[in-house]
């Protein structure tokens, strides 16, 4: 049985998904992220359906969820979630390359919790990665329901 | 004395010398034999110089020797003429002057033969006042003839009685073809109902009237008119029927038309070029999106994994290895720049620009504050003068005086004292600021191209830069409607203009 991990990193992007596993390398959080490639298999490993139908119950702590992705993009993703009333309690962090404002707004108005653009400089993108899974993935008290504290 | 006794001769002699109209009696050769009081007074002399004297000496030379045959005539055929047939004469008085005068004629037959007796009209008056009336007449059919619109006078059966020479030319036809109807059937067929509804319709209400009708010109051409009517009133007050003036239309009607449809066809052109340019907005607006997310994400992986490259041990341990790591650092950081900068240009070209009351002092302040971190260490003077209030938009206008004095900053480096300057200046209705330091200046034949993106008047290693600042300078300056310009001497510092409106189209903006 796949054990709950307490960051959920929807990223469809192979390279943004190493270089925010390897920001975390040698932090305690390293082996706290599982990857979704998009949308609908986010939605299913937070609903335990198909690939993920074995995983322990449960919700992470945070979603760290991209925008632009095949299939279900983080925006509809983040429509489905807030109208889900379990779904909706878990935090959620845009992290995404655009800047556009529509974006943004749109995004609050779902019930996101932050909106973050990946930057573009080596350091802060590292520095950033850190300090988000360190507050949402640490320091946040989670609704409950989510995964007990390490 | 019954009313049907005849009276006696002395009184029927009294009468004829009371009568109020000059009288005479003329015996068949031309001799006047009689004349009343009034005769006298009417021609000036007394009846002793007259009795006895042929009547022609009464006569005008101009006409005495046709007299004779006239008198002739009426002892040939003696019949009553009234006074009223219209037989007016001219006489000559005593002085010399002449007199008009009508004449009514009865051959009375005595004892002596036969005689013509003559009573005298004094047309002296009504001879003043009937040319007096025949001069206004011609002066008024000169006038009506001579001026440059057709003119016509209705009576109060609608029906028209008079037409000017200009209408009548116009039409072609004789006043007596165009008098009561005659000229409605000119009219276009098209226009009637409506034209003899609006003409019914005012002399009904007695009101002016202004229509347009086409009529047909003498050349079988319809020609459009303008045509104003009044109506007009006798001395008494009375309604005499309407007279109205109309002037030939068609050439500015069919300029009025021409114009019109232009200015359908402009604003069919300006609607479809709006919606080309809102399109090509959009388009522009969806690439600059897809280049700063599809851009940036390969760029984000070229630093992250040369920042990552950096951390390898292997690298780490070679020091060739570690700076080809850190040369695509540092180019991929440099893109980044310019992939921001650019994008930013680019808004800067389409955003809505949100304009108001701005106080140029409080933007420089903040620019100033946000400069703290440059000037820290280094020996600059600063002055500033009086900055007034523009029309703008504050956040963009923030951008130029950041950009401007951020210029000034970097190229005052190589001096010991940085001296820079802000100075403001109305012009019109124009406020022109001017930022002026002593830097490295640059070669004024080159001022044109500073403001174009990426042009660039140092190297890189000398001064760091995009050369995006300057083009959204003048960018954001020429949306406000404002100019920017830049004087300078390599070696001698630099000076930016920039002019900025005071106020919201001429008017000062209220709270907006």
């Amino acid at each position: 049985m796949n054990r709950l991990k307490r960051i959920l990193l929807v990223e469809d992007s192979e390279l943004d998904i190493e270089m925010t596993l390897r920001a975390l390398a040698g932090h305690r959080l390293a082996n706290e992220v599982a990857v979704a490639r998009d949308g609908v298999e986010a939605l299913d490993y937070l609903l335990r359906r198909g690939a993920h139908a074995g995983r322990a119950e449960g919700h992470p702590v945070v979603i760290l969820l991209d925008n632009k992705m095949p299939r279900m993009s983080g925006l509809e993703l983040l429509a489905i979630l807030s109208a889900d009333d379990e779904l909706r309690h878990i935090p959620v962090v845009m992290l995404t390359s655009s800047r556009e404002e529509g974006d943004l707004v749109k995004s609050y108005a779902l019930g996101a919790n932050a909106y973050v653009v990946k930057p573009v400089e080596f350091q802060a993108f590292v520095a950033a990665v850190q300090e988000l899974c360190l507050f949402w993935g640490l320091l946040n008290t989670p609704p409950p329901g989510s995964v007990r504290s390490l | 004395m019954s009313p049907n006794t005849p009276f006696d001769g002395a009184l029927v002699v009294r009468m004829i010398e009371a009568a109020p109209n000059p009288m005479l009696l003329v015996a068949s050769d031309g001799r006047i034999e009689f004349v009343n009081a009034e005769f006298e007074r009417f021609f000036g002399y007394t009846r002793d110089e007259l009795l006895g004297t042929p009547v022609e000496r009464l006569v005008p030379d101009y006409v005495r020797a046709q007299h004779p045959a006239l008198r002739d005539g009426f002892f040939r055929d003696p019949m009553t003429l009234r006074i009223g047939a219209g037989r007016d004469f001219v006489g000559r008085r005593k002085d010399g002057s002449e007199v008009a005068f009508e004449i009514g004629l009865a051959p009375v037959r005595t004892e002596r033969g036969l005689h013509a007796l003559a009573a005298l009209v004094d047309l002296t008056r009504r001879r003043s006042v009937e040319l007096a009336l025949r001069e206004s007449e011609a002066r008024f059919r000169s006038m009506a003839d001579s001026a440059p619109v057709l003119l016509w006078v209705a009576g109060k059966d609608m029906g028209c009685t008079f037409f000017n020479r200009p209408w009548l030319e116009f039409r072609g036809r004789t006043l007596a073809e165009e008098q009561g109807h005659g000229w409605a059937d000119g009219v276009h067929p098209e226009d009637r109902e409506r034209c003899f509804d609006t003409y019914a319709r005012c002399f009904e209400e007695r009101v002016p009237f202004t229509m347009q009708y086409r009529l047909l010109r003498h050349d079988g051409e319809y020609r459009w008119l303008h045509d104003a009517g009044t109506p007009r009133f006798d001395t008494d007050g009375g309604f005499a029927g309407f007279i109205g003036s109309c002037i030939d239309v068609t050439e500015s009607k069919r300029l009025a038309d021409e114009l019109q449809s232009l200015n359908q066809e402009l604003e069919l052109r300006v609607r479809l070029r709006t919606a080309e340019l809102l399109e090509a907005n959009r388009e522009l607006e969806a690439f600059c999106r897809s280049v700063s997310h599809d851009l940036r994400a390969p760029l984000r992986h070229i630093t992250g994994f040369a920042g990552y490259l950096l951390e390898e041990p292997a690298v780490r341990d070679s020091a060739e290895a570690r700076r080809l790591a850190e040369v695509i650092e540092r180019s991929s950081r440099k893109l980044g720049l310019l992939i921001d900068d650019l994008l930013a240009f680019s808004r800067m070209g389409r955003v809505e620009l949100a304009r108001r009351r701005v106080a140029l002092k409080d933007v420089l302040d903040e620019v100033l504050a946000d400069l703290t971190p440059e000037v820290e260490g280094r020996a600059v003077e600063w002055t500033i003068s009086q900055l007034p209030e523009v029309w703008g938009d504050p956040a963009l206008l923030r951008q130029v005086l950041a950009n401007l004095l951020g210029n000034a900053l970097k190229y005052t480096r190589p001096r010991d004292v940085a001296r820079i300057a802000v100075e403001s200046e109305m012009v019109d209705s124009e406020v022109v600021v001017r930022v002026r330091d002593n830097g490295v200046g640059f070669e004024s034949a080159h001022a044109g191209r500073l403001f174009q993106v990426f042009e660039r008047l140092h190297g890189e290693a000398e001064f760091e830069g995009t050369g995006v600042g300057l083009a959204s300078v003048k960018r954001i300056v020429e949306r406000h409607g404002g100019r920017v310009w830049a004087e300078a001497e390599l070696g001698q510092g630099a000076c930016f203009s920039v002019s900025l409106p005071r106020e919201s189209d001429g008017r000062m903006g209220g709270a907006a």
